[in-house]
């Protein structure tokens, strides 16, 4: 039996699954059974329906275990891997998404009126806006848009950060 | 009783606002509809958060709006560029862009608006008249039937899903077992919080959709590059022939929206299926079918009344059952539970006027695009020439405050950036996300009424094999699971050899 790259991946995915039942599980023998959470009937098992769903769920990855080495021996192939990330695009994507990690971070400590221009000026760098004055005009009118959508119209209180700043 | 409800809901919902917010929502949806790789989930997830912040009428009013006007949308990229702005439109493709090269832009384009809006008025109206029905029968359900009813929901949605039946039911029991984050409904003990208060109140159903709808969808754009592109189409101005139309061809129109609405109202069968059913049943019945792929209006009035009048049907078994068939209504649902309300049969009685105000709330959507959808064309014409590198990082910023918006808290950001990574990378393995927010949505239902099953039977699980309906939904189940799992053409093809 020859498994292709491909299938190896798909089962690589497929038991990355497993970890979450495998957790509730290792929860619910636990820490449920130290607060006498997994005993009783229906009413008292806070137990019984993530138990029933892990094992479920590991039942059907078990399923899909079997099926891929079925096809692998069946029939044969040279599959390669998916790609997770595109060669093309995987530079910008890096990119982007450290700067929308840094801007979730930002949020949290510059508030959204100083963080978002800045997010924005980046984001659309990055996407290939290059003349200054769009740049900045793009940045700040749709700051500005979303604060009066969400702040004004709908009274939504948006990150203030570690210095308070609201409008 | 639809009387009632309608007489409830009439003062409930006609107010300058609602109807205000209602025509925003058909704006919005239809120009999120139009953009590819975007749809009416998009629209109603990045909206629910400002929805939440409305009164329960105006709110719901805004995402029916989304709801409508996205599914209409994507016709006109559809039409105009061959792409589908959803996938739903994409039996629109069949006979509206060729259509639109023999020079009729303008009349396909708008013939898909108009035909929307009247299939989803007829859907609309077969809502309004069924669902209270259906709500009476499912007022006699117990526990144990919602157990069955929760539980069809999410296979039906995991069988029917693109990718494997097998990927379908693992995201959906991933679905499942992540809606048991947070309080246990019966006792007043915290599940799976790992000690944290962000975990405490469960994983936010705005914030996850977020992340692995919008999100993912935005990453996926940006790896895949092509910011630039812009189809420069030239603008134009709606002709009434396309009204007209939709009364020569009224028959076609009503057959199609009927076809709609009952596909529609099955749970995970969706507009997709829908729009082609209707288009073959269609072209069959036709004394021309040869003409059909040509571009002929026949063929656009049957995809698009049938994929409009699709979310009037899949609202029958949403409200009437908590029963979503696709993961648009599951988000319509997850907005009214949001908002302090129980879906299901209770709520026609208890809520009239809340029911009464979405069925007006849904048909005054349609008319909404009917108005706008031709008086602002050259606009929408307009918007689909905006370039992906303007709209990736607004879209961004609005999933960021959206989420964050919700629940005033940094932990949403971060639940919605960890489901965007999962959607992205999931994705490219096949597995359908719908079932994971259905799963999400129904796993509170479920759980709950599995456990008062078993507090009516004294914990004997055999109250579920013991109530007719309720082994007659499991055994329906049982049959649809074995019948997509076992290949049996195979089976047979095999005993014949």
């Amino acid at each position: 039996m020859k498994i292709s790259q491909k299938q190896k991946q798909e089962l690589i995915i497929s038991w990355c699954f497993s970890l979450v039942p495998l957790i509730a599980l290792f929860e619910t023998y636990t820490k449920f059974v130290d607060l006498g959470m997994n005993t009783g009937g229906g009413e008292q098992n806070a137990a019984l329906f993530p138990r029933m769903i892990s094992f479920l769920l590991l039942f059907l990855i078990g399923i899909n275990t079997v099926r891929i080495f079925i096809q692998a021996s069946n029939s044969p192939s040279d599959e390669k891997a998916v790609p997770i990330f595109e060669s093309e695009g995987r530079k910008r994507l890096a990119l982007m998404f450290v700067c929308f990690v840094a801007y979730v971070i930002a949020l949290s400590i510059l508030g959204y009126y100083v963080s978002t221009p800045l997010a924005l000026l980046v984001f659309f760098f990055i996407l290939g806006v290059r003349k200054t004055i769009p740049l900045i005009l793009l940045s700040i009118g749709t700051t500005v848009f979303i604060w009066y959508a969400f702040a004004i119209l709908l009274k939504v209180v948006l990150p203030v950060g570690k210095f308070g700043l609201y409008f | 009783m639809f009387l009632e409800l309608l007489h409830a809901g009439i003062p409930a919902y006609f107010s300058f606002a609602n109807l205000f917010f209602t025509a925003v929502g058909v704006f919005i949806g239809i120009l999120i509809g139009i953009l590819p790789g975007l749809g009416p989930l998009l629209g109603l997830t990045l909206l629910t958060p400002m929805a939440m912040n409305l009164n329960p009428f105006t709110g719901m009013g805004l995402l029916l709006g989304i709801f409508v006007g996205g599914t209409a949308g994507g016709a006109i990229s559809a039409i105009l560029l061959k792409i589908p702005g959803t996938p739903i439109a994409a039996a629109t493709l069949l006979d509206g862009y060729p259509l639109a090269q023999k020079g009729k832009a303008p009349f396909a384009v708008s013939l898909a608006i108009t035909t929307s809006a009247f299939g989803g008025i007829i859907g609309g109206i077969y809502l309004i008249f069924f669902s209270p029905l259906l709500a009476k029968v499912a007022l006699k359900f117990s526990p144990p039937e919602y157990f069955a009813l929760a539980l069809t929901g999410v296979l039906c949605i995991a069988v029917v899903s693109k990718g494997s039946t097998i990927k379908g039911l693992m995201t959906g029991c991933l679905g499942l077992l992540l809606a048991t984050v947070g309080m246990d409904p019966f006792m007043s003990n915290f599940r799976f919080t790992f000690g944290t208060v962000a975990l405490s109140g469960g994983i936010g159903i705005v914030a996850m959709v977020i992340g692995l709808f919008a999100i993912s969808e935005m990453f996926l754009q940006v790896e895949r590059g092509d910011f630039d592109t812009s189809p420069h189409l030239k603008v134009f101005f709606p002709p009434i022939s396309a009204i007209t139309e939709n009364f020569k061809q009224r028959f076609n129109l009503f057959r199609s929206s009927t076809i709609g609405t009952f596909i529609g109202a099955l749970p995970g069968a969706g507009s997709v299926i829908a729009s082609f059913l209707s288009y073959a049943v269609a072209k069959n019945s036709s004394k021309h079918p040869e003409k059909y792929g040509t571009g002929i209006p026949d063929g656009v009035i049957a995809t698009e009344s049938a994929n409009n009048a699709c979310c009037g049907g899949t609202l029958i078994p949403s409200l009437t059952m908590a029963l979503p068939g696709d993961p648009c209504s599951a988000m319509l649902l997850a907005a009214l539970m949001l908002l302090g309300y129980i879906p299901g049969p209770r709520l026609f009685i208890q809520n009239q006027d809340l029911i009464g105000g979405i069925f007006l709330a849904y048909i005054s959507s349609n008319v909404f695009l009917l108005i706008l959808g031709l008086l602002f064309l050259p606009l929408f014409v307009m918007f689909l020439n905006v370039k992906k590198k303007y709209l990736i990082p607004v879209i961004l910023i609005l999933c960021a405050v959206g989420s964050y918006g919700m629940e005033t808290s940094i932990n949403d950001l971060w639940i919605t950036l960890i489901f965007g990574i999962l959607a992205f990378i999931i994705q490219k393995f096949n597995y359908p996300l719908a079932p994971f927010v259905i799963a999400k949505v129904l796993g509170p239902i479920m759980e709950e009424n599995f456990r008062r099953s078993l507090i009516m039977s004294g914990d004997h699980a055999s109250i579920f094999f013991t109530r007719p309906i309720t082994l007659g939904i499991l055994i329906a189940n049982f049959i649809l699971l074995f019948i997509t799992i076992v290949p049996v053409k195979q089976l047979l093809g095999r005993s014949k050899n």
